[in-house]
């Protein structure tokens, strides 16, 4: 896939071609004159006919389907209501949580999920200008216990999963952490040790600054396997 | 030691300027992004000794919940200079000149932003004069499309501004507060991927057939401080990739 690829940066109000010719997707629009602008400071990747914009900068907007890491900060006697990082907090039913009917006369809703409480969930409704409405239904998905969160720029997050979640396996299989990539830009990493947790934030961090760059992956294979190096040893401060 | 008016006025008759420029000369433009790290946008801009710091947030809850428009994102904008952006103590409260302006960056500013994407939400966009010797506005509105474009607001193009001015007969470019007292002042902004004004004032008379000549000088200026904000916020990416000695690309 590389090479065959030209890339480059675009800024907005950038004309990237002309002509009806091309497919156009991510951060770009199609004037009537023919003209493909970009919307958003971003990576412009062209291939023959493809064109796609991949914004390099800007916020979370919940798209059905994706998978997000919330921090309850409300509960009413059915609901809890997680921050994901967007404008409006998210609703996760009980039922939802518990994947059972729940009964607010018998139990309460503390019982499972106090505030401040960590979740992987994934959006499974969205209305325009409403909040998002959250499901752990699907095997994965529930509360997470211990670990650490790292926060990045939400749209910093495809480069941290990779192509084919070539980069995330990478993370795993050196550093042997269980990680949850939420698309929100929130994601949870828990290691044996804590140095390794701290690695892979720092792995991470130096993903989301350096996410337009090319051979990160190998670059962050070597830094994780000096890192562990280190760690086993006892040099890591 | 401030130029009087006759100093700058008889000058201006030679076609010469008090700091040295030519008539069409833009002052030294210095643009930088991404200078407030908890922001998610922001800019600062100087042009000549105007300096204006730029910060969006965004978006944001609709705050007051009733302005909320269910189509689109609403754009809030704060102009303020700070209390030691003039030569005596600007009082902090709100004036009715700050808040005229507030309203005229974000008519400038609009349409280039495609706030359809973000429905009953809030951008909010704050311009900080820090140092004011003319032209605030349009440095704010050059700092301010730094900043949202930075903070990935969609956006169909950046918006530029230069103020041009017209002097007993001679058309000048990017006035300083000197000249600003003297001339007749038309600030103006631009969309130039489409070649559309977005911000056009005149705070003074000059006869009308000069108009032409006017907006052709303003185009021109305005391009070239368009070409200095995209080479800003790319060379922003640059250097981090530069850093790592890897090409840009994945």
């Amino acid at each position: 896939m590389k090479g065959q690829y030209t890339t480059k940066i675009v800024v907005p109000g950038e004309v990237i071609a002309v002509g009806s010719r091309y497919n156009v997707r991510g951060a770009a629009i199609v004037k009537p004159d023919g003209r493909i602008i970009a919307t958003r400071i971003g990576l412009l990747r062209m291939k023959g006919r493809e064109i796609n914009v991949v914004p390099l900068a800007g916020a979370y907007i919940p798209q059905k389907g994706d998978s997000v890491i919330g921090i309850v900060v409300d509960y009413s006697v059915v609901y809890w209501l997680l921050e994901i990082n967007y404008v409006w907090k998210a609703r996760l039913d009980a039922s939802e949580f518990l994947r059972r009917p729940f009964d607010a006369g018998k139990e309460r809703i503390t019982d499972y999920l106090k505030i401040g409480d960590v979740v992987y969930a994934k959006i499974a409704h969205v209305e325009r200008g409403m909040p998002p409405i959250l499901s752990c239904r699907d095997k994965g998905y529930g509360k997470l216990e211990g670990g650490r969160l790292i926060s990045i720029n939400p749209v910093k997050i495809p480069r941290v999963i990779g192509v084919k979640s070539s980069m995330l396996d990478a993370i795993k299989k050196i550093t042997k952490a269980e990680i949850k990539v939420g698309a929100n830009g929130i994601i949870w990493v828990k290691a044996e040790r804590p140095e390794i947790e701290e690695l892979v934030e720092h792995a991470i961090k130096k993903i989301e600054r350096e996410s337009h760059t090319a051979g990160l992956t190998k670059r962050i294979q070597n830094e994780l396997m000096k890192g562990m190096h280190k760690i086993q040893r006892g040099e890591w401060k | 030691m401030k130029p009087s008016k006759e100093e700058v006025a008889e000058l201006l008759r030679k076609g010469l300027r008090i700091d040295g420029r030519k008539m069409h000369d833009l002052r030294p433009i210095r643009m930088e992004v991404g200078v407030v790290e908890r922001a998610e946008g922001s800019a600062l801009v100087s042009m000549g000794k105007t300096r204006v710091l730029c910060v969006v947030r965004g978006p944001v809850e609709c705050v007051p919940s009733h302005m909320a428009d269910p189509e689109r994102a609403i754009l809030d904008v704060a102009y303020r200079m700070a209390t030691f952006s003039t030569d005596e103590r600007k009082s902090p409260s709100p004036s009715r000149r700050e808040i005229e302006l507030s309203k005229i960056i974000r008519e400038a500013l609009e349409p280039a932003l495609l706030l359809g994407e973000y429905p009953r939400m809030m951008i909010r966009v704050y311009c900080l004069v820090l140092q004011a010797d003319g032209g605030t506005r349009t440095a704010s509105i050059n700092a301010a499309s730094l900043a949202l474009a930075y903070a990935g607001i969609p956006m169909q193009d950046l918006v530029a501004s230069v103020a041009v001015g017209y002097y007993d007969g001679k058309i000048l470019v990017d006035l300083n507060a000197a000249e600003d007292d003297l001339c007749a002042d038309i600030p103006m902004a631009m969309m130039p991927a489409y070649n559309k004004i977005t911000l056009l004032q005149a705070d003074h008379i000059f006869p009308i057939d000069k108009i032409r000549e006017i907006l052709d000088v303003g185009r021109k200026a305005i391009n070239q401080i368009y070409e200095l904000q995209k080479k800003t916020l790319k060379s922003k990416y640059a250097e981090i990739a530069k850093t790592t000695g890897a090409n840009v690309g994945e």
